[in-house]
């Protein structure tokens, strides 16, 4: 719980669904609001973004984030999902996040939880990004052990926008994040990336489509897992490119560790085209810990453990460094923490 | 692509389906539909023992209870399962050929356009060929030289006639009627097929053949091919498909199974060029194939090799069931489609024993407006330690209407396994093909140079004979494609 | 310091790589190991390491009188053996200067001595990189990761000066190292030389050993050692090759 705290002081909090207004240290120029205030200040773009994905389930809870065009903002905007003894039904909420033209910005969302029912947060997260606009998306699920996390993210990017997004698991029992992303202007730029980092018995499933629609767009989709003692990892990455997507390029890679003899991994990289002037490619890997690399390590001194917690490290690396230093600095204690509970040396 | 690119294309479009002819031969026909008499009667033609009849009659009791299957990549209207005969065979005087010399000339002319003479003395160099025309075998040669060996080949219904018990023993074993859709119909249905059986120990002393053959108009093709190679055994196995132009859709709906025994091997390559239907989309095969092989004994091998450039729709998955030891399975394939073809086709590696290892190398080329799915499956179970898989599927695009989609699944249960995917999709490249130009090569040889290339590492698998004819078939499958 | 009797190694699917190596090393020696490709050099210094792809068949290994072979790879590092990798393993998103202080520390800790601090660290490397002529912005780097083949080979001679073992074994450290870098591996390994620290150096050039100069000089051919000698042996090989003496024994 103390890991919290390091986001906690400096983030938006949002608790059971309910935001809290910021007394102030919202970065300017910024405007974020509940859902229900966002129908009275902005009731078009409210409506029009609602009105393209449709839920059934009462969604009165969310947030509305409306970055105005040319808004440029150094410092991120950290928000903090948690739950406190919610309702049995659990916590539902829909956020609304429009980035405007040129506008440059990063959030960090945090899921965290406490109390001693097992709670469910369920989320639709809806993003626009106008034209050259960029969104530097950095998400962190770390529930507690009973929860069950349920995200459906939609992203639509216009004309030389770019969406950078990475996501941590590394709690709930049970998560299944469903992201569906269209590039629909001309040279839009997507990198998706994703860590679930599982153990006992967790279940982490990531559900990625991203769609090219105009032509010279780029994506690419990074996944990686850990999984040990009974956890079970799953990725369906999917790209698909219209015959209006000329010029297309797109990747795809699955990266997975297995620590243990219970664990399991599953992976589906998919590629669905429909014109010949793309360059695609994925790629997908399952195996244990590098035996090489950790006689390396040995051969230095390093105990079999600590060699193992290194590579872990170090397969994680990449992602958290893409993130930026002052988000790194919240969210690597808590995933070191995490790493330091499997090493699979000691489930071996 | 350029305008002058388009016209060479428009030019070669024009080149046909060679073996789009039809013999014009008597035939036993039983009147289209299915239902149990229909069932009987194909058992009854064939002279079965009862255990043929019940099988066949259970499988269509089952299928009865299915639902035809959509989750493939492919689209085409529904089957009308009752306009299909399920049965024929050319008229014979006698019941049966009893030599190559009985049978009639005019098949054996067929055979012999389609570059597959049956008589032994201008045989295919080494290979042992069996002759399917619509529903029945005609001819299977060599049958002398193989049974001094001790290896048995022949007509799926002599097997059932001569070796019942072996039949009995391995039939729907691998496969079972309860599979899929097309598996349970032609488990009720299937009029013929090869059979081959490699005793403990015996290397197959030649190649063995299958040439399957639809003749006639409204006529589906169900054959079931099983193979069995015993301890320390070894049979490479090729078929080859063709049917003639028609502007209805046929069914070709063929389950084959293999079983390798300890220290056994099968290589089973295919060379499948039915009907592809006309540039427009009319006509054409519908191929929808079960195949599957056991690797049941410690260091077993099954390899399959396909090169698929015929067929309207071609659906199908030759799997491996790692159940021995250190057993192995492989694929190589090649898919080609062009015009309106569609393909579904991939590969299953269920790794079940240890140190079991899989190669896939899959090979697509989309042109026209062809779709081509690779859907893979490579799945380690817990009890497979030390697993191995490497799989590379690749696409190469050649039109901007074709489609290429790749649907792979990895399932690991086993931490000691160790499993790689790599895929690529790209346009033919641009600079190659101006490579080529430059060093004077004209745009089509280009094309098929590169296209060649790109298939090399599937090629390499097949017998060198076919390996040629597999390089022409895709030379005229690719015809037209540039565009 | 190290006594090799009999050793019989081999992998899966080649039996038998090693056929009863016998060799002696005192401590403040420096023996070199030369022989043709795939003699069994590179599996002779892995099986001293403790890579366990390889099984031992017959023979013993004593390393400071006591049983070698039963020890994991990081208690034969604590015990101070070191091994400089033929092929160096990249270890990507591995801080190189984490590494080094992860492996330093780990072995002061089994040893009982106190660990150094980040700081005093910061000031040892840098003192080690300046005398290898390295840059210092390899420390920041992923180990071994992207380096060229030379590049390894020195990271490699770094790790050594760091960790100060008590037996180095250098397999073809010299391999892929322009002159200059030839140098200043020999420099460091000189400046390492102490009457209590032997080195085992595997190497293919004559060239290295005018730099690092040996005591003895062993001929390793078809998993034995066929000859040994003085340094002249080492010249005597580079003039004449290997085949009068594989012929000879034959
Ligand atoms: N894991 C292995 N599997 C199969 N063969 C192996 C394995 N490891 C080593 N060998 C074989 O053992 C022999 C000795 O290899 P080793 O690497 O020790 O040679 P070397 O003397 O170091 O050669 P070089 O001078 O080329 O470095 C070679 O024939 C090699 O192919
Ligand atoms: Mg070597």
């Amino acid at each position: 719980m103390k890991l919290h705290s390091l986001i906690s002081t400096k983030a938006l909090s949002v608790v059971n669904g309910e935001l809290f207004m910021p007394s102030a240290d919202l970065p300017e120029g910024l405007l974020v609001c509940d859902l229900q205030s966002a129908f009275v200040t902005h009731p078009d773009k409210v409506k029009k973004m609602m009105a393209k994905f449709e839920d059934t389930r009462n969604l009165e809870n969310g947030l509305f984030i409306f970055i105005p065009d040319d808004l440029v903002i150094d410092r991120p905007l950290l928000i903090h999902y948690h739950a406190n003894n919610p309702p049995r039904e659990g916590i539902i909420i829909r956020n609304l996040i429009y980035c405007g033209k040129r506008s440059q910005v990063t959030i960090l969302e945090y899921f965290s939880g406490e109390g001693d029912v097992a709670y469910s947060h369920n989320r639709v997260t809806q993003l626009e990004l106008d034209e050259h606009s960029q969104l530097n998306h950095i998400h962190h699920q770390n529930e507690e052990d009973s929860a069950a996390h349920v995200a459906e993210i939609l992203v639509e990017q216009s004309a030389h926008s770019s969406y950078h997004s990475t996501s941590f698991s590394t709690g709930a029992k049970s998560q299944q994040q469903t992201w569906t992303i269209s590039l629909l202007g001309e040279d839009a730029r997507c990198l998706c990336r994703g860590m679930s980092i599982v153990n006992k018995a967790q279940q982490s499933n990531y559900h990625v489509t991203i769609h090219h629609e105009a032509r010279a767009c780029f994506s690419d989709q990074q996944f990686k897992a850990i999984a040990d003692e009974k956890a079970r990892a799953k990725y369906t990455g999917k790209v698909v490119v219209q015959s209006t997507g000329l010029q297309t390029t797109a990747h795809q890679q699955s990266s997975n560790l297995l620590l243990s003899s219970n664990a399991e991994i599953v992976t589906c990289p998919e590629l669905e085209i429909y014109t010949d002037e793309v360059k695609c490619s994925h790629g997908a890997s399952v195996g244990e810990l590098d035996s090489e690399q950790l006689f390396y390590l040995q051969s230095r001194g390093i105990p079999t453990d600590q060699a193992k917690e290194i590579l872990l490290h170090a397969f994680v690396h990449d992602h958290l460094d893409s993130v930026s230093p002052d988000i790194q600095s919240v969210i690597t204690p808590i995933i070191a923490n995490k790493l330091s509970q499997m090493s699979g040396g000691k489930s071996q | 692509m350029s305008a002058e690119q388009n016209t060479i294309l428009a030019a070669a479009v024009q080149k046909s389906y060679e073996h789009g002819f039809v013999t014009d031969i008597a035939s036993d026909t039983i009147p289209p539909g299915l239902n149990e008499d229909v069932i009987r009667l194909i058992s009854a033609k064939k002279n079965e023992p009862e255990f043929m009849l019940e099988w066949r009659l259970q499988a269509y009791r089952y299928w009865l209870t299915m639902t035809h299957p959509n989750w493939a990549f492919v689209k085409f209207p529904p089957v009308d399962f009752q306009s299909i005969a399920y049965y024929s065979a050319p008229k014979l005087d006698t019941d049966r050929p009893k030599s190559l010399d009985e049978v009639d000339p005019k098949l054996l002319e067929t055979y012999e356009k389609l570059g597959v003479p049956l008589h032994e003395r201008a045989r295919l160099a080494g290979v042992a060929v069996d002759a399917v025309f619509d529903s029945v075998s005609v001819a299977t040669t060599f049958k002398e030289t193989l049974a001094k060996a001790g290896v048995i080949f022949c007509s799926f219904s002599d097997a059932v006639r001569d070796y019942p018990e072996l039949v009995k023993k391995y039939l729907g074993t691998v496969v079972s009627y309860r599979d899929n859709f097309y598996a349970a119909l032609n488990s009720a249905v299937f009029s013929d097929g090869s059979f081959v059986f490699i005793p403990k120990g015996v290397r197959c002393p030649m190649e063995l053949s299958t040439y399957f053959r639809i003749n006639a108009a409204n006529t589906g093709q169900f054959e079931r091919t099983l193979i069995i190679a015993e301890e320390g055994s070894y049979v490479s196995y090729l078929e080859g498909c063709t049917a003639p132009m028609r502007d209805e859709n046929q069914l070709h709906a063929a389950v084959v199974e293999l079983i390798a025994l300890e220290d056994a091997q099968i290589k089973y390559s295919t060379v499948q060029n039915w009907y592809p239907g006309d540039e427009n989309g009319k006509g054409g095969i519908y191929n929808f194939v079960t195949k599957r092989g056991a690797c049941r004994g410690a260091r077993s091998k099954i390899s399959w090799t396909q090169i698929e450039t015929g067929s309207a729709i071609t659906w199908k998955y030759p799997s491996v069931i790692l159940q021995g030891d250190e057993s192995v399975g492989e694929f190589y394939s090649v898919a080609l489609t062009n015009h309106y073809q569609q393909a579904d086709t991939g590969t299953k590696m269920v790794h079940l024993g240890k140190n079991t290892k899989s190669t896939i190398i899959s090979k697509g080329i989309s042109a026209g407006q062809g779709q081509n799915a690779y859907r893979g499956l490579v799945r380690v179970a817990p009890t497979a330690q030390n697993a191995r898989n490497y799989t590379q599927c690749d696409s190469l695009l050649i039109g901007e209407k074709c489609g290429a989609h790749t649907f792979p699944t990895i399932e690991v249960k086993n931490n000691s396994a160790k499993v790689e995917h790599e895929a690529s999709t790209s346009r033919i490249g641009e600079d190659q093909l101006f490579y080529c130009q430059q060093r004077g090569l004209r745009e089509e040889d280009a094309i098929s140079l590169i296209v060649n290339g790109f298939c090399k590492q599937v090629f390499n698998e097949l017998p060198l004979e076919f390996a040629v004819e597999a390089q022409k078939l895709m030379e005229v499958s690719l015809e037209g494609a540039v565009g | 310091m190290l006594k090799i009797e009999n050793l019989h190694v081999g992998v899966k699917g080649k039996s038998e790589i090693l056929q009863g190596i016998n060799l002696e090393v005192n401590p403040g020696e420096i023996h070199a190991i030369m022989g043709p490709n795939g003699s069994g050099k590179s599996t002779l210094s892995s099986v001293l390491a403790g890579r366990d792809d390889y099984t031992i068949s017959a023979g013993t290994v004593k390393f400071d009188n006591s049983d070698l072979l039963s020890l994991s790879p990081e208690e034969r590092a604590i015990k101070g053996l070191f091994l400089a990798f033929q092929y160096p393993v990249e270890l990507p998103g591995v801080n190189n200067l984490y590494f080094l202080k992860s492996a330093l520390n780990s072995i002061r800790r089994a040893r009982g001595e106190a660990e150094f601090d980040a700081l005093d660290f910061m000031q040892f490397v840098k003192n080690k990189l300046k005398e290898l002529e390295m840059d210092e912005a390899f420390l920041q780097r992923a180990v071994n990761h992207g380096f060229s083949g030379g590049e390894k080979k020195r990271n490699e001679v770094l790790q050594m000066m760091v960790l100060e073992p008590k037996l180095a074994i250098l397999d073809e450290t010299d391999s892929g190292l322009d002159i200059d870098a030839l140098q200043a591996v020999a420099k460091g390994v000189n400046s390492l030389r102490d009457p209590s620290r032997s080195f085992i150096v595997v190497t293919h050039y004559q060239r290295l050993l005018d730099y690092i100069v040996p005591d003895f000089v062993h001929v390793l051919a078809n998993g034995r050692i066929i000859k040994s000698g003085g340094k002249e042996l080492a010249l005597e090989l580079e003039e004449k090759g290997y085949g009068w003496l594989v012929d000879e024994k034959v």
